[in-house]
């Protein structure tokens, strides 16, 4: 019969992350839920996915390509396929980022009431989001296979590069999710985030937009990386280089420090939010 | 000594299983502030600026144990439940448990307006820790208990609010666990389906699953519960059986002052005829402490003689004396009962009780008394007829006794609480006094005996009346 034992000691993230695979249940019907929520009682439906990013590319486009031409920066690919690929990574960093945010307090009643690793609620945003990203870069695919610019050699690598992303937004979210749970000061640094990230980020601009010599700053920046690799993988854009080892190596680190601090606070979790 | 036997016999035999829940020394503290909480725990808050919810709680289950948790709100019964299904962290302490725990703390927790009735039911199950496997399997049951086949497709928020409690409530019933914390759910939606639910939650007990139910609700406790832990403030005042729990609760409930203090009903002794029995009653042995005496001695089989046997014994309330009632019209200045010792009663004897009033003026004023069961509602009023000579005395200026008999084989096992209400002549309800004086009815030995009856009897009247059975004619 299955023993558990509940002190005051904080479990072991191994441990931990064991407990979430036992409730791996519950997250999908999370997920179902919020995904069905999401787009419940709306006319337009799953439509929604794609209107984010293809906003994003009709407004890009008209300034970058038709007002301002960003094009003589080494756009090797039609302008609008460039800024929907980067649009739609960034949003699902962003959506990652801010969904996971608030998803312990979103769903409030639920961890006041019932017992389950904490950790689920802020993961099931997080497939939402990813499932919205797959259906935007399904349409990515497409438009790219229609333009002809669609490049098989590297697609391969998606699943990866969409792991990488997902990496970094979780190094982000993990940790605002758990720091929101005392200090919801947190809450509004969200905004800050995605509002004036996507200008430090190669989302409607290349990274070439930067002189050679100081192409190591905007690559400190984690999201240059994914972006880049992104394009890379679909649109055979050039190969951004091996900064992603470093956005890898940093970002591991800081959501392996964002879970024990997440696992570290979890207790509180029901007593603070 | 033979009210401990009495109280002892009462007793329900607990499951002697294997233990599955173990409590130790668990405590709970919550800091007021969150944003300070780290810093208190670095020394530079001091312990004043936490709240202790619960202090110090140990017990063990066995397999197939019900559990009773009863205490005033705020006494750390939903902290405990909390606690032991993990939600919330102990401060200190441990808590093992074996098997799979569902925590009932609320009915529908997980249900979102926007999904059908289909959709909230997997998400509900999951997150009672449900498998869908097993949640698929038991879906249609779910639906047919509900009754809600023809909308289980809309979305909740168009149900109304009963067809919403049935659907949560008939999910929480089929849930699977072996250990199941339940927190007030009882009462919900209409009395058909409470009674369906009530069954339902029969059929899970018997089903040798460990539970732990919080309530005030003393009836539904005692229904179910074969033990009882009584909360006050955080810390545990009672463990053990149902019966001498349920005093102590009601007790340390009714019968205490402002302060807190517990009032006690005083023994008083008048008109002794057999003096041997008072002299074993001294005061020490009537009250009822938590401690308990070994079973062996049950084996006498004589738990039940003392209110049997005594009487002319009086105990005189000492709570709520000189209680004025309509305007200074009435002053009740003690109330008693006659033949019984320490306000434990035999159902087989006849109840005297009696009340020394002052009427200090002229009136129209017709009174009533009313005896309630179990804190619950009042379950019987009792009222002089007008045209009656008593009725007509209780208008006149002066000092009066009342004497007031309930037949003998009325009542069933139970604390009774004596109310006096004053309607005037119109027939409006002028004032009134509850919990004036209270009484504790056990099943005598001899009643148990004679029915082969060892459970409890429901409901607060026990009464045998007539029964006729003959041959039907064809």
């Amino acid at each position: 019969m299955q023993k558990r034992e509940i002190t005051s000691e904080t479990p072991k993230l191994a441990h931990y992350l064991r407990q979430v695979w036992l409730f791996r249940g519950l997250l999908l019907n999370l997920t179902r839920r919020n995904l069905k929520v999401k787009y419940a009682q709306t006319y337009l439906g799953i439509v929604w996915v794609l209107l984010q990013p293809l906003t994003g590319m009709v407004i890009f486009t008209l300034f970058f390509s038709g007002i301002f031409d960003l094009s003589s920066f080494g756009i090797e690919v039609p302008y609008y396929l460039f800024a929907y690929s980067g649009y739609a990574t960034w949003i699902y960093a962003v959506y990652v980022i801010q969904s996971a945010g608030t998803a312990l307090v979103q769903d409030e009643t639920l961890i006041k009431k019932s017992y389950f690793p904490k950790l689920i609620l802020p993961l099931s945003r997080t497939l939402v989001g990813l499932v919205d990203y797959i259906i935007s870069l399904a349409v990515l695919v497409v438009m790219a296979g229609f333009s002809g610019d669609l490049k098989l050699y590297w697609i391969w690598t998606l699943p990866l590069v969409i792991l990488i992303t997902t990496i970094v937004a979780w190094s982000v979210a993990f940790w605002l999710a758990a720091l929101t749970i005392r200090f919801r000061d947190f809450v509004h640094l969200i905004p800050y985030l995605i509002n004036f990230g996507i200008w430090l980020s190669p989302v409607f601009y290349p990274a070439t937009i930067i002189p050679a010599h100081l192409s190591f700053l905007i690559y400190m920046n984690p999201m240059a990386a994914v972006v880049e690799l992104t394009r890379w993988s679909i649109l055979g854009t050039a190969f951004p280089g091996f900064h992603f080892i470093w956005v890898i190596l940093a970002c591991s680190g800081l959501l392996l420090a964002g879970l024990h601090y997440f696992v570290r606070v979890e207790d509180e979790i029901a007593d603070y939010v | 000594m033979h009210l401990q036997l009495a109280i002892l016999a009462l007793k329900k035999n607990t499951s002697s299983g294997l233990p599955v829940i173990i409590v130790e020394n668990i405590s709970k503290s919550y800091s007021f502030d969150p944003i300070l909480s780290d810093a208190s725990k670095l020394g530079g808050k001091k312990d004043k600026d936490r709240i202790k919810a619960l202090e110090d709680i140990s017990f063990t289950l066995c397999k197939g144990e019900i559990l009773g948790v009863i205490g005033n709100n705020g006494s750390g019964k939903s902290t405990l439940l909390k606690l032991i299904s993990g939600i919330s962290k102990p401060t200190s302490g441990k808590i093992i448990t074996y098997g799979r725990v569902a925590s009932i703390l609320e009915i529908g927790t997980g249900f979102h307006p926007d999904l059908s009735g289909k959709d909230n039911i997997f998400l509900s199950g999951a997150i009672l820790g449900m498998s869908n496997e097993s949640l698929k399997s038991i879906y249609h049951d779910i639906v047919k208990f509900s009754g809600l086949e023809d909308f289980i497709d809309l979305p909740v928020k168009k149900y109304s609010s009963g067809m919403y409690m049935r659907l949560a409530f008939s999910v929480v019933a089929h849930v699977n666990a072996d250990i199941v914390l339940l927190d007030e759910v009882f009462s919900v939606g209409d009395a058909n389906f409470i009674r369906k639910s009530e069954k339902k939650i029969r059929e899970m007990l018997v089903s040798n699953r460990t539970i732990i139910i919080a309530s005030h609700d003393l009836n539904s406790i005692s229904k179910i519960a074969s033990s009882l832990m009584v909360l006050k403030n955080g810390t545990q005042q009672y463990f053990g059986g149902l019966e001498e729990g349920l005093n102590t609760y009601i007790e340390s409930t009714i019968f205490q002052t402002e302060s807190g203090e517990p009032k006690e009903q005083v023994l008083q002794v008048e008109n002794v005829n057999k003096a041997g029995v008072i002299e074993d009653k001294s005061k020490d042995e009537l009250t009822f402490g938590n401690d308990t005496e070994p079973d062996v001695l049950m084996e006498e089989g004589q738990s039940f003689q003392i209110s049997d046997t005594i009487s002319n014994i009086r105990y005189i309330s000492k709570k709520k004396t000189n209680l004025r009632l309509a305007s200074n019209t009435f002053v009740i200045n003690s109330v008693s009962i006659l033949n019984a010792v320490a306000e434990h009663v035999s159902n087989e004897q006849k109840i005297d009780l009696s009340f020394n009033i002052s009427v200090l003026n002229d009136n129209t004023h017709q009174m009533s008394l009313v005896l309630s069961h179990n804190l619950q509602s009042a379950v019987l009023t009792s009222t002089p007829n007008p045209q009656n000579e008593a009725s007509q005395q209780l208008k006149i200026t002066g000092n009066h006794q009342i004497t007031f008999s309930l037949p003998c084989e009325l009542l069933n096992a139970g604390v009774y609480t004596i109310g006096l209400y004053v309607v005037d002549s119109k027939g409006q309800e002028v004032d009134k006094a509850e919990d004036l004086y209270y009484f504790k009815v056990v099943l005598s030995e001899a009643f148990r005996k004679r029915w082969n009856f060892r459970g409890h009897f429901p409901g607060p009247l026990v009464s045998q009346f007539k029964w006729i059975v003959s041959a039907k004619q064809e």
